[in-house]
């Protein structure tokens, strides 16, 4: 079973995301409430793949997608976030991220971009 | 106001609502200029962004309608209002409305607006006060309750 890491501040979106996951087959292995969470979660699990919020305290999502990109170029992470303008879509990717997600979102939009990934 | 700066956060307000949760509005007021004062119907969510304009978006819901919002996004019968994951949800859907309009205000007009993590306050008879930006109040309804959106900006888009 593919492993999981979902990084966001946001308690609800854990809660969805979490949900979409294993009711589709993937084992969530760890809970990040912000960058620096989920660069030692990455570390420590060294999961399949990631969910990485932006926005969020202690260190931001595209700060912790370069900390992990740097030290795991292997790492695959896809953005899910509540912003989607041009300017922050290429920062994202130019940080290394597979996939760019616009919030909100459902089942299809989580399994298609995972299927892309892994 | 501009409506330019208004319009994507009314428009984001009803399709995220509708799309994450079902609910449809079924009223809105035209905006009105706010007087720097809101009296808040209850549970009061408010983000604030930033780029080459400041701006802030409140979103102020009856305790009925944030409730059903919760039951919905959730799943939860009855859903304890003060509970830190449920009112967590209203913040996520505000961070959620903030962003698609300035996805949109960004896209157009080059704004490079970002957010900043949104807070909620809950409690009855809230008064919420800002004199210094200029605002515009829409009142909205829906048939769980009804809600506000106050939309306020420091500055505006060159003509």
């Amino acid at each position: 079973m593919k492993r999981i890491l979902i990084v966001d501040d946001s308690p609800m979106i854990h809660n969805l995301l979490r949900k979409t996951l294993e009711r589709n087959g993937y084992e969530v292995c760890g809970d990040a409430a912000n960058g620096r969470e989920g660069v030692e979660l990455y570390e420590k699990h060294r999961p399949d793949l990631v969910f990485m919020d932006i926005t969020m305290p202690v260190m931001d999502g595209i700060e912790a997608v370069k900390t992990i990109k740097g030290k795991y170029p292997e790492a695959k992470i896809i953005m899910l976030t509540a912003m989607g303008d041009d300017e922050i879509m290429s920062e994202a990717l130019n940080a290394g991220v597979e996939v760019f997600l616009k919030k909100p979102f459902d089942d299809y939009k989580i399994i298609s971009a995972i299927a892309k990934v892994i | 106001m501009d409506s330019r700066l208004i319009t994507p956060y009314i428009e984001s307000t009803v399709q995220i609502i509708r799309q994450m949760t079902g609910i449809e509005v079924t009223e809105l007021s035209d905006p009105a200029p706010g007087s720097g004062e809101l009296s808040a119907y209850g549970v009061t969510s408010v983000i604030t962004f930033a780029g080459t304009i400041k701006g802030r978006l409140i979103i102020d819901f009856q305790p009925e309608l944030a409730l059903q919002i919760i039951k919905n996004l959730m799943g939860e019968e009855n859903p304890p209002l003060r509970d830190r994951l449920m009112l967590g949800c209203i913040a996520e859907i505000n961070n959620i409305i903030a962003g698609d309009a300035n996805t949109l205000l960004n896209n157009q007009y080059g704004l490079g607006l970002r957010l900043a993590p949104p807070m909620v306050v809950t409690g009855g008879k809230m008064m919420l006060a800002s004199s210094k930006v200029e605002s515009v109040t829409v009142f909205g309804r829906t048939g769980y309750g009804d809600f506000k959106l106050n939309i306020a900006f420091q500055g505006g888009l060159a003509s």
